[in-house]
């Protein structure tokens, strides 16, 4: 017996030893000639809509390679998935501003060496923020973002819906899906403007104004059909008619449209908040050259034009237009985009994360 | 060396039982920080859970309201289970279509989780099976929304779910009474009804005991159905904000007090059913005797 037990922790401490002598294997000059990358696997951990076969199959055929991809619902998932996974696990993450900044600090990202993006230069300076530079380096590279807006089943709602406040009118009682997140807090500081002066009040609100949200969105429970925590799931009930409005993203109200449904969409007269992803590479990643060829790929102007493609998401990547039509871009917003960059509010890192989580807590269990 | 057989069974439960559990009770009395967990000794995850807050329940309401429902889908699922598993013992005389009958209930238990929450939406929307048929009957004139995320589509779900889990100890321990007894009851003038609440049930209550356990605590863990079938304020069940803690509020030592908290409840619970049922296993052999 004594010889099983032996056997197996010997097996076990081969097995453990054959895994961190592979972890410490020594870097070899880098060719970035390279194309064939046969066996190797690139793991993404991102949002559902950034592994759309359109752009992963090209890439896989180039580089020979295989693209695994792992999705997360909000900020706070993709956070929980990282410290679960970490290096070993996932490549490349796309988080949006609202965990970005956060991960920089933590330190779970390596830097990216930008002189291999080709596309670096044709970026906007206003695009490249801060919240991801660290004592001179890049963490993460601009990608797509867009708009956290109110969409709605056209065939229902006659009238186009303008303010945030018309979320709360009786007609839309158990009509409405809201995002399973804390984002709506930021909408609720977006309703009372406290965004006028500083963009990233919104991130750091008072306590008043967080108990003030906590009240307001509670008040909306009754309206709520469903919180929704995936863009399938919204999806589905636009689909289903379980709901007739909803505050989403406009993939979400691409998809509806290409399924023959009569949408209608807006950005309330008081102005939105939206997301900015960046394309970042874990720390630790055991494939970090080809991580950085497949930045290089996504953020080129054509990966970008395919990417919004398939999302309907705005580009970061002004020569992407080269690649779409004129009614890609228009559903883009590509002509104008650095105006329309500036009317969103774009999501931040919120340092009292707790406090906004706990927020949102009380709201969906308020009586 | 007589012991040595043991080993892989200790060392089995130190593994995955023994370092897990004591990880989880170190856990909930350390210290959230910024970035990772401080081991610095605190009680405030175990006060924060019995705080009250203004205008929205406390963890422990949540807890109760947890409480409520796995109650509810308990008694369901055991006023459901047992006429079943009756009538496939007793009334089914034929062994191979008493065979038959068992599989056809326990099947559900291979059609996946996800799969069952899901088709609950299709039955109970808005535009679903049930208010289609509602409409076809002339019972209603517009689609009924109360069918769907709620309470009632959740407890619906899981009593759904948790059925087979019941009905086979149910089955069980209604297998296992001696037709004999029956017969005596029988001879000795009791008609069928007395017979049954004076000898069959009483003998298959370790049966109900047992299921209704599982069923109680399998429903108090589900955060599943909460989560898929739920509405805007019952989407939120005990588990479903350790899940939280875990996720998206990234507070591991919170989460790891609520699940020692909630571990307690449910270790009090088996203790109390545990002796019920030798209660009534003893009833059993007294019975027996006489």
């Amino acid at each position: 017996m004594k010889k099983i037990i032996l056997g197996i922790l010997a097996a076990g401490l081969l097995l453990f030893g054959g895994c961190s002598k592979k972890e410490s294997g020594g870097t070899a000059a880098v060719d970035w000639n390279k194309t064939d990358f046969k066996g190797e696997q690139l793991n993404l951990l991102t949002w559902e809509q950034y592994a759309d076969k359109s752009f992963v199959e090209p890439f896989e055929q180039k580089y020979n390679c295989k693209i695994n991809a792992t999705f997360f619902a909000s900020g706070d998932d993709l956070l929980a998935k990282l410290k679960a996974g970490g290096g070993s696990t996932y490549d490349i993450i796309s988080p949006s501003g609202d965990m970005a900044g956060y991960l920089v600090d933590a330190g779970m990202l390596e830097p990216v060496d930008v002189s291999h993006i080709s596309a670096w230069n044709d970026i906007p300076a206003a695009f490249k923020r801060s919240d991801v530079q660290k004592d001179g380096l890049v963490y993460g590279v601009p990608y797509l973002w867009g708009p956290d807006y109110v969409m709605y089943n056209a065939d229902v709602i006659k009238k186009p819906v303008e303010s945030w406040n018309e979320l709360w009118d009786p007609q839309y009682k158990g009509r409405l899906a809201l995002h399973d997140d804390i984002s709506n807090i930021y909408m609720i500081g977006k309703m009372l403007g406290r965004d006028a002066a500083d963009e990233q009040a919104l991130y750091d609100m008072s306590d008043a104004d967080l108990a003030y949200a906590k009240d307001k969105l509670s008040t909306l429970n009754k309206s709520i059909r469903k919180y929704w925590s995936t863009g399938g799931e919204l999806e589905n009930l636009f689909m289903n008619k379980e709901i007739d409005i909803a505050v989403g993203w406009p993939s979400t109200l691409k998809n509806l449209q290409d399924q023959g449904m009569n949408m209608g969409w807006c950005i309330p007269k008081e102005g939105c908040t939206g997301w900015f992803d960046r394309l970042m590479i874990v720390k630790g990643s055991k494939h970090i050259q080809l991580a950085t060829l497949w930045i290089d790929w996504c953020t080129s102007a054509q990966g970008e034009a395919l990417g919004s493609i398939a999302t309907t998401f705005s580009v970061s990547n002004p020569k992407a237009a080269d690649y779409m039509n004129d009614d890609q871009k228009k559903v883009a917003m590509v002509s104008g985009m650095d105006q329309f960059f500036k009317t969103i509010n774009f999501w931040s890192y919120v340092k009292n994360r707790e406090a906004y989580n706990e927020i949102w807590t009380d709201v969906k269990t308020a009586k | 060396m007589k012991y040595g057989i043991l080993a892989p069974v200790v060392i089995w439960l130190i593994l995955f039982l023994i370092i897990p559990y004591f990880n989880l009770l170190m856990y909930s009395f350390w210290k959230n920080g910024a970035f990772a967990v401080e081991h610095v000794f605190t009680l405030g995850n175990y006060t924060k859970f019995f705080s009250v807050k203004r205008g929205s329940s406390a963890p422990v309401w949540v807890l109760l309201d947890t409480f409520r429902i796995a109650l509810t889908v308990t008694v369901c699922a055991v006023v459901i289970s047992y006429p079943l598993a009756y009538f496939i013992n007793f009334g089914i005389k034929n062994a191979k279509f008493k065979k038959m009958f068992y599989m056809l209930a326990i099947i559900p238990l291979w059609i996946s989780y996800v799969m069952k929450a899901y088709s609950w939406t299709i039955i109970l929307g808005t535009h679903g099976l049930l208010n289609s048929f509602l409409m076809w009957a002339r019972i209603t004139d517009k689609p009924v929304g109360m069918f769907l995320y709620n309470d009632f589509s959740v407890i619906i779900a899981m009593v759904n779910i948790y059925v087979p889990f019941v009905l086979m100890p149910m089955y069980t321990s209604l297998e296992q009474i001696p037709k004999n007894l029956i017969d005596a009851s029988e001879d000795l003038g009791c008609n069928s009804v007395r017979t049954f609440f004076k000898v069959v049930f009483p003998l298959s209550l370790p049966g109900v005991i047992t299921g209704a356990t599982y069923a109680f605590t399998l429903s108090m863990g589900d955060f599943l159905a909460p989560q898929l079938l739920g509405g805007a304020t019952s989407s939120t069940k005990i588990a479903n904000i350790v899940q939280l803690q875990f996720g998206t509020s990234n507070n591991w030592p919170y989460g790891a007090a609520i699940g020692v908290i909630i571990l307690m409840l449910i270790l009090i619970l088996l203790a109390l059913t545990g002796k019920m049922e030798k209660h009534f296993s003893k009833l059993d052999t007294e019975g027996e005797k006489a």
